[in-house]
């Protein structure tokens, strides 16, 4: 089947903050493609996040490493027996060949990716003046790991830790992946070096199938770094947006010290893939065609990129991405089936709410967020999107309706959220318990949308048409 | 294309203070040495929010006597914080201070992104109401878990274990009071009988003085930089209170030997 991916890109860059104060980047990026056996074939976009605490003093390393480790792995893979799907072993038709390539994401891929890692900075660790006589410690190279594979036929993804990876078609952008919600208060996240052996614990992992008809998209993977340099997931997902679609490759590097100056100060890190290039790009568009043979086996071989940890250490196949500075704009980021208002139009204010008992004053309050979501619709779902909590906790029974009601002076926004909350036995919006309040269509739309479907976890239910996971 | 109209923002830091405005803070001066402490620490606190831009540091008070209270409630830039002086007088609401301090530490209204809060509690006695419920309200959400929580017992009524189990249980890493430093074969981060980890015993003005000082200036300049660490490496760890922030050391005070006396005991 014809390979419809662009060429690839990924860029690290050092924080501000690390800048200000001498450190390294403990970023990573790579993009390789690692050919097996006859055809077979699989380009691999990683990025990696060294912890930043001051008890993983080798992580720059160990981000660097990971994103090779990943590389050694896939290759040890397509050599011994090839990977699912990948070009070669049949197209994802052959009986079993899903469960095939998930367990190989959830679990094998993982797995080979951590022995490889381990024998990389186990390697290094004994490298260090003094440190032979020590017994091995793989914790000062902590580091997460998202990797992205690309294959004619589907892509996936699997790793661990705080990243994010988001595919932007038709306008809309979409979390795919992130991590788990309790792990990441504060500055705790996932870790290569966590966990006994080698085992996959922690890891996230999803695929799905690719045709000749599946609509042209992006993805964009990114360390934290990027994420939590935006005022809201609305304002990431707007950015991943521009990111794939509008900014010249070239930019890429001011693009991110811009982010982290303007942002949270640490190091960033982003790759970005395209599939199904629209049909007004320049002729200079070129599919992935930078085949990179695969590491000799042993960690020994693995060199360690040099200070700046930036990008393509090793076999990196990164070219510039013609013609995405003249792609056309895509909308502002929202959630799946969301619709974007046009830019300062208030849309009429149509729909009643039912009665209820709210205090005039409060009532008025709500009454006056639903006028300003609804004046400004594009920002109002990133900022619905952000109360992912108040809705689970509703739907879940943790929050109580009544006190976000009584909340209204703190909290318009979750006042109304819980205003909206479905009445059991009642489609969403038809129990709207605030008398007097008007909202307009899109707001409608959108508070129903959420509540049909509340931000379900990504990587369990991907979309569109992910391949489920083994019963 | 240009860059897109996005908001890129620093991250929050929210520093709150929990007074003790109970009747007995009116003696000795106690509540006049707390408002000057906390307002002549400002520009200090100002000056390392303006040295560490990733950061946005906002800061809050609450009070507590009769009721608890918000003396500040809105997260105010540290620059833009004009000190309104506390008064004191009723008894010691702590629960439901920590009960109030709950509720704001959920998310929302903390954004996901924030950075550790840093709550600095200051009393003088024992709590009147049901603290373990306030206590038990505060450290349910994650958040709380992950503040880096300090207490200063200010004289020598102040309940040591209550404050300590505001604190947490502490790591474990610091030595006992008694221990012999060294004695263990590790050296503690902190001088014998010091640590962060326990409450911080303010006998005087100055030495209160130091401690808010310390904790608006490098406990706030430790809490401001970013550093991600592996789940359940805190020091303490999550379940027992544990930081995930590095803490600075601590000020001298009159317990060392450049430590100006005060005349005025607690």
């Amino acid at each position: 089947m014809l390979n419809r991916w662009s060429t690839p890109l990924a860029q690290s860059s050092t924080g501000a903050a690390h800048r200000r104060r001498g450190q390294p980047c403990q970023d990573a990026s790579l993009v390789a493609t690692v050919t097996g056996h006859g055809s077979e074939r699989l380009t691999l976009l990683a990025v990696a996040d060294g912890h930043g605490a001051a008890a993983y003093p080798h992580s720059a390393v160990g981000s660097a490493l990971a994103c090779q480790a990943a590389v050694q792995a896939v290759a040890e893979t397509l050599a011994a027996t090839g990977v699912p799907g990948a070009g070669g072993l049949g197209t994802g038709g052959l009986e079993g060949e899903p469960e095939r390539r998930q367990r190989w994401l959830e679990h094998d891929l993982p797995a080979a990716i951590r022995r490889h890692w381990l024998a990389g900075v186990r390697h290094h660790w004994e490298g260090q003046p003094g440190q032979a006589a020590l017994p091995f410690e793989p914790r000062p190279y902590g580091t997460t790991l998202g990797l992205v594979l690309l294959a004619p036929d589907w892509w996936g993804h699997t790793g661990l830790g705080d990243w994010d990876l988001v595919r932007i078609e038709g306008g809309r952008a979409q979390l795919l992946s992130e991590e788990a919600r309790d792990s990441t208060v504060g500055e705790a996240t996932g870790s290569l070096s966590q966990g006994e052996g080698t085992g996959p614990a922690g890891f996230r992992a999803a695929w799905w199938p690719l045709d000749p008809s599946t609509a042209p998209f992006a993805l964009v993977l990114a360390t934290d770094g990027i994420r939590k340099s935006c005022a809201s997931d609305g304002d990431f997902l707007a950015l991943a947006t521009w990111l794939a679609t509008e900014m010249a490759p070239s930019a890429l590097a001011t693009s991110l010290e811009r982010i982290s100056a303007e942002g949270c100060g640490d190091d960033g890190s982003v790759a970005i893939a395209h599939w199904g290039r629209p049909a007004e790009d320049p002729p200079g568009a070129q599919p992935v065609e930078t085949p990179v043979e695969p590491p000799a086996s042993p960690a020994s071989a693995v060199a360690i990129p040099q200070a700046s940890q930036a990008v393509n250490a090793g076999w990196v196949a990164r070219q510039p991405v013609g013609g995405l500075e003249r792609r056309r704009a895509l909308l502002l980021a929202l959630l799946g089936g969301l619709v974007v208002a046009g830019a300062g139009a208030l849309p009429a204010l149509q729909r009643a709410f039912h009665p209820a008992s709210m205090a005039g004053g409060d009532q008025e309050l709500v009454a006056e967020e639903a006028r300003r979501l609804c004046g400004t619709m594009g920002l109002a779902n990133a900022e619905l999107r952000n109360r992912r909590s108040q809705f689970e906790g509703l739907q879940a029974g943790r929050l109580q309706r009544n006190t976000l009601l009584s909340q209204a002076q703190q909290d318009p926004l979750g006042a109304l959220i819980a205003a909206s909350f479905p009445t059991p036995g009642m489609p969403p919006l038809q129990g709207f318990p605030i008398q007097g309040i008007r909202t307009c269509p899109e707001l409608e739309g959108s508070l129903r949308s959420l509540w049909a479907n509340p931000m379900p976890q990504p990587a369990q239910t991907p979309a569109p048409s992910p391949v489920a996971p083994r019963p | 294309m240009a860059f897109p109209n996005v908001r890129l923002a620093s991250r929050p830091l929210h520093f709150i203070y929990l007074c003790d405005c109970s009747g007995s803070m009116e003696a000795q001066g106690k509540i006049q040495s707390l408002n000057q402490a906390i307002r002549q620490s400002l520009p200090s606190m100002a000056a390392v929010a303006r040295d560490n831009p990733e950061a946005r540091v906002l800061v809050r008070a609450l009070r507590f006597a009769d009721r608890a209270a918000w003396h500040i409630a809105t997260p105010t830039p540290v620059e833009e914080l004009h000190w309104v002086d506390l008064q004191a007088g009723g008894v010691t609401a702590l629960g439901e201070a920590l009960e109030l301090l709950a509720a704001e530490l959920r998310s929302p209204p903390m954004e996901q992104r924030a950075l550790p809060p840093v709550l600095v509690l200051i009393s003088d006695g024992q709590p009147t109401d049901d603290f373990e419920a306030g206590l038990a309200t505060l450290l349910a959400e994650p958040w709380a878990r992950k503040a880096v929580r300090l207490a200063i017992a200010m004289g020598h009524d102040a309940d040591g274990e209550v404050l300590q189990r505001f604190i947490g249980p502490g790591s474990g890493r610091d030595l006992p009071a008694g221990e012999v430093p060294g004695g263990s074969g590790e050296m503690p981060r902190h001088p014998l009988g010091r640590s962060p980890r326990r409450p911080l015993q303010a006998s005087n003005a100055t030495t209160l003085a130091r401690y808010i000082q310390w904790a608006s200036t490098a406990v706030v300049g430790a809490a401001s930089t970013s550093a991600s660490q592996i789940g359940g490496d805190f020091e303490g760890g999550d379940d027992e209170g544990g930081y995930n922030v590095p803490l600075p050391d601590l000020p001298p005070t009159e317990l060392d030997p450049i430590d100006d006396p005060d005349p005025l005991k607690w």
